[in-house]
């Protein structure tokens, strides 16, 4: 091939403006990040998820620690949530994972409140205290039949 | 897989230097080891064992082939001696392009079988084929260059792709072979940016630059003004009596054609006959006279004259 | 009665022969892959016919999809009062779906067709029997190069409509509905997942890449050699390669499991 400098440079450029959109999208927008604290898994186990998906971010006093990586049923047949939270956060065994939700209508997360005890929870530990989805169906329910109750 | 071939006949048609340095130079060293009309080797065994006649250098046999409902042959047969010019002649869709496109192995037959230098190509892969037609050079119709590649890149590809060699080698030496058509300073062009004369030129250039034994040339006339159609026959001519190249044309272009070719092949309804141009301008059989019609056995009786019935 | 059952037949057993002969042409594609010399000047330019001169077409498509899905899911969103979910919906909709089919389909009908019609005009005048003539496979030199840069400028160019989509939201979003910045920018982030979200996007430009670099490379190597042939390839280029992209967006969302 002959010489084709200007062609050469231009196609280096596109690959190189590509690959930039791609890293962008994947370390600022994915959020992918190298070498990643690592996370330990967490179980608790709830009367009732609610809308609760896996993903779902577990706060401690809002700040994000983690997120939900597995949603099933135990053997006893109740919902059963794993978390992966990272491994630098201390959370006592006596703390209590709750359902939150985030404004009216927003997504579900977990909310972790933290205890008194000094041991911390290992991973593949369960929450001793859980507080299940705070949903507001039954709320509305509950409203409507309190009302029926007192007429 | 080539040269063996002809390592084994006893023959080294590539005799130092290349097919073009000794068009410029015509040196006697190339003179004396040309094997052309010399049939001092008989017959000859190569690489497949089969033994080949230099009578049948490129023999068809029993060609069938159809296109959809079109028959084209039925039964065809011929032989090429190597060494010397073979002419295709025939009216439109006889398939003398076929033919041609048979013997560089692209186009198999329905059945039958056609062989090159003792290969049976309709039996050999696309990788066996390649090896052999490096030892074949191809002129097409309307030349087939590649048109997003200058004319150095044309002409040089096959010496880039198979020799290894370097841009600066490759371009003398295709200046050489440009030059050799009669082309100058065209090396940087586009196929794009030439006359359909150069256009066929540069083709010619390219179908030769590999120094081939066989060369196949569909139409090569065609398009030409009188000058280089002189010209080409020249170089045809040169490269068949100085080097042994063995080639076979397909060409409306009648004189031309007839001046140097040492046997015709006139195809015909599926099959076809086949013989030298004075025992074709001979014939009585009223297709060939039709075919040859009144100017062409003519100039066939001029020039059996003026070879004083010599010539082979 | 027996007609119709006949024909069908003939169109399946038709069909099934043109994937066999697609999968083929693949397998010859893949297996000159490793072999010399080495095309990478020949690769460099069918990136460059491919790549940079998509590049415009690309921008602009994506951030006029970008304003146009700010517009829409704004005024939809706002009527939720949930005007700071744009940033995810756009970009979960964009990263996961629209990004990579929409850049597969017009880079189908950008490079795709062009891929097509050069191959098929180099065989209508021989070109392809010239390479054959003077030891040359086609596939390793015209094919091979040209696929090769389908699939390896599809993420790319993937890359850029989502940016230049996520910016046309923003520009929409921001500065004619008045939504902050941050917020937008936030809800993106958070939203979209390198693992599941781009990982997916870049897994399926690339499938449509080698879906079109394959399609298009196939159907002008095997198109009738003349002018006809050439436009019908081209035509059933577009077709093919357009439907096999939904199919498989189809198949790689199902099988990643939304």
């Amino acid at each position: 091939m002959q010489n084709h400098a200007t062609r050469d440079l231009i196609v280096g450029l596109f690959v190189l403006v590509g690959l930039a959109t791609l890293a962008y999208l994947s370390l600022q927008v994915g959020g992918i990040e190298f070498g990643a604290a690592k996370r330990i898994a967490l179980e608790a186990t709830f009367d009732d998820i609610g809308g609760l998906s896996v993903r779902a971010p577990v706060r401690i006093g809002g700040v994000k620690i983690g997120q939900v990586s597995e949603i099933g049923l135990d053997e006893e047949s109740r919902p059963k949530v794993t978390l992966a939270v990272d491994a630098g956060v201390a959370i006592s065994t006596d703390s209590t994972a709750a359902i939150r939700t985030a404004g009216l209508l927003g997504d579900q997360f977990i909310s972790v409140e933290l205890g008194a005890e000094d041991e911390t929870l290992q991973s593949g530990e369960a929450f001793t205290y859980t507080e299940s989805a705070f949903s507001i169906d039954k709320l509305v329910g509950r409203l409507v039949h309190d009302a029926g109750v007192s007429d | 897989m080539w040269s063996t071939v002809w390592d084994q006949r006893g023959e080294r048609l590539r005799v130092g230097g290349s097919t073009l340095e000794s068009l410029a130079e015509a040196s006697p060293r190339e003179a004396s080891s040309r094997p052309s009309d010399a049939p001092s080797v008989a017959t000859g065994t190569v690489a497949t064992g089969t033994v080949v006649s230099p009578d049948a250098f490129i023999e068809l046999r029993d060609i069938r082939l159809a296109f959809g409902k079109r028959e084209v042959f039925d039964g065809m047969s011929c032989r090429m001696r190597k060494g010397e010019i073979h002419l295709l002649l025939g009216g439109s869709g006889t398939g003398k392009s076929t033919l041609l496109r048979m013997v560089g192995g692209l186009q198999r037959p329905d059945s039958g079988d056609v062989r090159v230098a003792g290969h049976s190509l309709p039996e050999k892969s696309e990788r066996e084929l390649g090896e052999i037609r490096k030892g074949i050079g191809m002129l097409f119709q309307n030349g087939a260059l590649l048109d997003s590649m200058t004319v150095l890149e044309n002409v040089g590809l096959p010496l880039r792709e198979h020799m290894r060699k370097s841009w600066p080698e490759i371009a003398t030496q295709v200046a050489r072979v440009l030059k050799s058509v009669g082309l100058e300073g065209v090396e940087g062009l586009l196929p794009r940016e030439l006359s359909g004369g150069m256009l066929r030129r540069v083709a010619f250039a390219r179908a030769i630059v590999m120094e081939p034994e066989i060369l196949l040339c569909d139409e090569p006339f065609s398009g030409l003004d009188p000058i280089n159609v002189t010209r080409i026959e020249d170089l045809l001519v040169e490269l068949n009596r100085k080097l042994g190249l063995t080639v076979v044309v397909t060409s409306h272009h009648m004189a031309s054609s007839l001046r140097m070719a040492n046997q015709m092949i006139l195809l015909r309804r599926g099959g076809c006959i086949a013989g030298t141009p004075e025992v074709l301008a001979s014939s009585q059989d009223a297709e060939v006279t039709d075919f040859l019609g009144e100017d062409g056995r003519s100039y066939l009786a001029r020039l059996h004259e003026l070879r004083g019935g010599s010539a082979s | 009665m027996i007609g119709p059952i006949r024909e069908l037949g003939a169109q399946v057993t038709a069909g099934v022969e043109g994937l066999g002969r697609v999968a083929r042409f693949g397998g010859r594609l893949i297996a000159a892959i490793p072999r010399p010399p080495s095309r990478f000047g020949f690769f460099v330019r069918a990136l460059f016919d491919a790549g940079v001169l998509s590049v415009a077409l690309i921008c602009l498509s994506g951030f006029t999809v970008g304003m146009v899905l700010g517009l829409q899911l704004y005024t939809t969103l706002s009527r939720f009062g949930a005007e700071e979910g744009l940033g995810a919906v756009v970009g979960l909709s964009l990263v996961r779906e629209l990004g990579p089919v929409l850049t597969g389909l017009l880079v189908t009908g950008r490079a795709g067709s062009a891929t097509t019609a050069e191959i098929g005009a180099m065989k209508s005048t021989e070109q392809l029997d010239g390479l054959r003539m003077m030891a040359i496979d086609p596939m390793h030199f015209v094919a091979l190069p040209r696929a090769l840069a389908l699939t390896v400028a599809m993420p790319l160019l993937n890359g850029l409509f989502i940016v230049f989509a996520i910016a046309g939201a923003y520009g929409v979003g921001v500065w004619r509905q008045g939504l902050d910045g941050g917020v937008y920018l936030a809800g993106l982030e958070s939203a979209v997942l390198f693992g599941d979200d781009v990982g997916q996007s870049l897994l399926k430009s690339l499938v449509f890449g080698l879906l079109l670099g394959l399609i298009s490379t196939y159907k002008g190597h095997s198109c009738t050699p003349d002018a006809a042939g050439v436009a019908r390839a081209t035509t059933s280029t577009v077709v093919t390669a357009s439907v096999c992209i939904l199919l498989a967006d189809y198949v790689i969302t199902a099988l990643w499991g939304v």
